[in-house]
């Protein structure tokens, strides 16, 4: 029978920390027929099972463009991320997917990019990153401005180093005020003003922005104020799921399913749907 | 049309028939629909109120395991369910019963098709009665059906007098199964349950089902939610006795530490937990927008989504609710 | 509907661990019925509300019932005669019969 709720199993290869509540798998899967045919695009999601304990929905962290393993980032916060903080490299979880709509990179094509993330709000920004990143030459220039709490909740500390490495992309990281360290070398400050600091021209750019709902609130009227267009702002939004496939009823906002219609949404669709998320 | 006549002893000579042949028989009795034993059980009596719940956990079980999962040390194993689709046969379906099932076929069809209803609907054969008694919760005439609806049944029942019946054969399906037993079907006249059909006494239409979408649309913000907010207690027996209410929860269960499966189970959008996310943020946080959900999703979304109503007017909801919030008065009252 | 249910949030709410599950099978309804029945023992006043509520016209306030029985027949005690007596499941005493335990 085509079972729609029938996850693949997936074996966690590595177990990153990224910070004292955040995890990154890196999993592969068991089946390589699965493995070869799992095609997503960047901004999709997939619901990871911890046997026992139930689904989650999370989206994919790493690049459709990597194909050899995918990785999902979550944060400890209920009955099931931390049964899957319990598991350990080796261990075996499933994974249903990918479901919801994507970041229209073809679209995007040829234009500058600014990504905006904060907090875990990093993971389905880094997704389209690592995505430019591999077709660098169809964009113009890419600025990414990351936020977090404090320099030990920063997550994607390696990527990010990868990417101050490079010169084609101009990459900003910053913390909330009280949150840095001695040996912290990027801004001070909250992202709305960082943003306001150091965006660049609003012509030709389309931004991606994810982030925990207070910092989105603060960051439209900014990027307002610098002229981008709601139209063009790409952002994703998150409700509780649990099928994935559109059926379950919980996901909705208005007669948008999350889970069908999004995650992701730009923020002149966002402001079209009744406020109840 | 196809219409045939079929006497009440015939009927449940074809019931005994089907009964023999292994298959389930349901039939509604005060509380549920429920499989006949024994034809004597069976009531055909079309002035009968529906009963408190319809068959819809024969096609969408209010528990069911979607898979089972064995855990080692270190290794995971998945076992699959086989849904037996085995055929049921519904006899003396209310029509705002027979119609519940095609309305939810749009939810679990729609792009991804789920199998575990559509095995199961598709054995199913619906022998749907004609209605003859309304109460003061019906309102099947306020959501674009009747007393009299063919919609939904793949064979249809017409009282003619106590002892006959028009038989109406709406769908193909209907026409396979009744094939077999054509002996006991005499040449009927459509006239003659026509005029029955006619003097069907109808409940009042109590609201226009395209203004109250169009109101719905305009007043998300009304404060008329948060009135029938503070009435309501979140318990969701609306949900669950609704035949065409069909959200549900995805949960673990382990039996043991290495075996366990994953349910599907019946939820229901007016209870708190429905759409709180892990964080403790809540998208629906009280009651009002629960409610608001509710009606929405019954008069406005699934109507943008798939053009029909989430409602067959059967009225359940308000006759088993414990604050007697009557949702065609409140359906009623969306307008300005 | 019940005056006598006062939790903040309801054991079945509550997922970490998940006491009562929620599926219907005979697990979790008995878990739930077995938890109420404990928690109103000998505090049910008998009002019926519970009955007049329950959808599928199950008399549920049987089982408090037969629970107030127990309480009058093990403990001799009533729900509901005296403000000064301390409530029967609020209350502990060394010379309790422990016949009803399992």
């Amino acid at each position: 029978m085509n079972n729609i709720y029938m996850p693949h199993l997936a074996e966690i290869k590595e177990v990153i920390d990224e910070s004292p509540d955040t995890r990154t798998f890196r999993l592969k899967f068991k089946d390589a027929d699965t493995a070869e045919k799992f095609d997503f695009k960047a901004g999709q999601f997939a619901e990871y099972s911890a046997f026992g304990d139930g689904e989650s929905t999370f989206c994919i962290a790493s690049s459709p463009t990597r194909k050899d393993f995918i990785e999902c980032s979550f944060k400890v916060y209920g009955k099931v991320t931390q049964a899957l903080h319990r598991l350990n490299k080796g261990d075996t979880i499933g994974i249903r997917g990918p479901y919801g709509n994507w970041f229209p990179l073809d679209e995007l094509k040829g234009k500058n990019l600014l990504f905006i993330a904060g907090g875990i709000g990093i993971a389905p920004v880094r997704c389209v990153i690592d995505n430019v990143l591999d077709m660098r030459n169809d964009f113009k220039d890419l600025t990414i401005i990351c936020g977090a709490r404090s320099v030990s909740d920063l997550i994607y500390k390696q990527e990010i180093k990868e990417w101050k490495a490079r010169t084609d992309i101009k990459t900003i990281i910053t913390v909330d005020p009280g949150g840095e360290n001695a040996s912290w070398d990027g801004e001070v400050g909250f992202v709305p003003a960082v943003i306001e600091k150091t965006a660049p021209p609003s012509e030709n750019t389309a931004v991606i922005l994810c982030g925990p709902p207070v910092m989105i609130k603060f960051t439209m009227p900014v990027l307002t104020k610098l002229g981008f267009k709601d139209e063009d702002v790409y952002t994703t939004l998150e409700n509780r799921m649990k099928c994935g496939l559109g059926k379950c009823g919980r996901c909705n906002i208005g007669n948008v399913y999350v889970c069908k219609d999004g995650p992701v949404f730009t923020y002149a669709q966002i402001k079209r749907l009744p406020q109840e998320f | 049309m196809d219409e045939k006549i079929i006497s009440k002893d015939d009927l449940l000579k074809i019931c005994q028939d089907i009964i023999g042949k292994g298959h389930t028989l349901l039939t509604p009795g005060m509380n549920e629909y429920f499989p006949v034993k024994d034809v004597s059980q069976i009531n055909l009596d079309a002035s009968a109120l529906p009963a408190k719940t319809s068959y819809k956990s024969y096609v969408f079980p209010r528990s069911e395991p979607v898979l089972y999962y064995k855990r080692s040390k270190d290794d995971v194993q998945l076992i699959d369910i086989n849904v037996d689709g085995k055929n049921i046969i519904i006899l003396g379906a209310k029509p705002c019963d027979t119609n519940s099932i095609s309305i939810m076929r749009h939810l679990f069809n729609w792009d991804y098709s789920d199998e575990f209803f559509n095995l199961r609907e598709k054995h199913f054969i619906i022998i749907g009665l004609m209605c003859s008694h309304y109460d003061e919760y019906c309102f099947c005439t306020s959501v674009g059906s009747s007393p009299v609806s063919e919609k939904g049944s793949d064979i249809f029942l017409i009282p003619l007098d106590e002892n006959n019946f028009a038989l109406r054969i709406i769908t193909e399906k209907g026409k396979e199964f009744i094939e077999p037993y054509s002996e006991y079907l005499k040449t009927g006249d459509e006239s003659h349950s026509k005029q029955v059909t006619e003097n069907v006494k109808l409940p009042e239409v109590a609201f226009d089902s395209k203004e109250v979408y169009e109101w719905l649309g305009n007043n998300f913000e009304s404060p008329k939610w948060e009135g029938i907010g503070n009435l309501c207690l979140s318990c969701a027996q609306c949900a669950f006795v609704c035949p065409v209410c069909h959200c549900f929860d995805i949960v673990d269960e382990d039996y043991s530490y290495s075996e366990g499966r994953r349910m599907k189970n019946w939820d229901g959008c007016q209870f708190g937990n429905f759409t709180l996310h892990a964080s403790g943020h809540n998208p629906r946080d009280i009651q009002s927008k629960r409610y608001r959900q509710r009606v929405n999703h019954k008069f406005r979304y699934y109507v943008d989504k798939f053009g029909e109503i989430l409602c067959t007017g059967c009225g359940r909801c308000s006759r088993g609710c414990p604050v007697s919030i009557d949702i065609k008065e409140i359906v009623s009252n969306c307008k300005d | 509907m019940c005056p006598l249910c006062y939790c903040q949030r309801c054991i079945t709410d509550k997922a970490i661990p998940r006491w009562i599950e929620s599926s219907s099978h005979q697990r979790g309804n008995f878990a739930w019925n077995i938890v109420r029945a404990f928690h109103l023992s000998a505090r049910c006043t008998g009002c019926g509300e519970c009955d007049r509520a329950c959808p599928m016209d199950i008399p549920l306030s049987l089982i408090n019932r037969r629970m107030a029985m127990e309480a009058k027949k093990s403990f001799s005690y009533v729900s509901g005669r005296s403000l000064e007596t301390p409530t029967l499941v609020g209350s502990f005493n060394e010379k309790d019969s422990d016949e009803l335990f399992m």
